[in-house]
């Protein structure tokens, strides 16, 4: 089932309320997640979860400022994000994470943690520029 | 998608939901991911995150409509939870510091950070 390059699983007790919860006859996501975050967040280091967010927000949040102000070909410019005709939303997303990575210590960019930040920062701007609204009333 | 599409559709966004918004897209993703990077996580015999995830409690394998249910649930659940985050956020008046450079101020990033790990900490004990 592609599990071979997965990380191990935590060897915690709160980790078997996880098994628990995907064993269950009938699976509840929001049981499984529960017991997932619940096991999760107290294994990853401090700072390795919020110090990338803190950066991701300061990175949108300036885009977003610029884009107002100047519109978005300025804000490109200004931030001299290479951009692709055909690849305009994930090149823009693309720029937009290697500048808050650049200025991210990496001791906490270059961790799993670091590359789930990235992917979740990716996704939400590509949904931003190519659904607007909808990105978030398709997330409920 | 052209430009000025992209450029419509981010002032669109910002408009009606605010960095909030970003906030909580941002975390309802952050969340998915992070539980599909432990629920992919390979255990023993019988406790394999990675195989149960796609194998029910007596061997079956789920259904592909299954599994994009499972996944389509997992992700509002995380949706909820972001909810929360932006919440405790917005009540420790955070949200406009996360608009200041953390490279130029580090006792901000530090600050904002410490918070951060505390929200997420918190929510960590509600799920017990």
């Amino acid at each position: 089932m592609g599990t071979s390059h997965a990380a191990p699983s935590p060897n915690t007790k709160k980790w078997s309320a996880v098994i628990g919860s995907l064993k269950s006859p009938e699976r509840i996501a929001s049981t499984v997640l529960s017991a997932t975050v619940s096991a999760a967040l107290p294994l990853v280091p401090m700072g390795y979860v919020a110090a990338p967010a803190v950066y991701a927000a300061y990175g949108c949040f300036k885009f977003v400022t610029d884009v107002q102000e100047r519109g978005l070909q300025e804000a490109v410019k200004k931030e001299a994000i290479q951009i692709s005709a055909r690849y305009l939303v994930p090149s823009i997303s693309n720029g937009l994470w290697s500048l808050a990575q650049s200025k991210l210590d990496p001791e906490f960019a270059n961790t799993p943690f670091g590359k789930l930040a990235e992917v979740a920062f990716k996704k939400t701007m590509n949904a931003i520029l190519s659904k607007g609204v909808q990105a978030l009333e398709e997330s409920r | 998608m052209t430009e000025p599409n992209a450029e419509q559709n981010i002032k669109e966004f910002i408009a009606k939901y605010g960095k909030e918004g970003f906030l909580k897209l941002f975390f309802t993703n952050y969340l998915y991911e992070l539980a599909e990077y432990y629920l992919h996580s390979r255990g023993k015999k019988d406790e394999d995150a990675g195989l149960l995830f796609y194998v029910d409690f007596k061997g079956r394998i789920y259904s592909p409509q299954e599994l994009a249910q499972f996944r389509n649930d997992l992700r509002k659940a995380c949706s909820e939870r972001a909810v929360r985050i932006v919440q405790k956020i917005r009540d420790l008046g955070l949200v406009e510091q996360l608009g200041e450079d953390p490279s130029a101020n580090p006792e901000v990033s530090r600050l904002l950070t410490k918070s951060l790990d505390e929200i997420l900490k918190e929510l960590a004990l509600e799920g017990r």
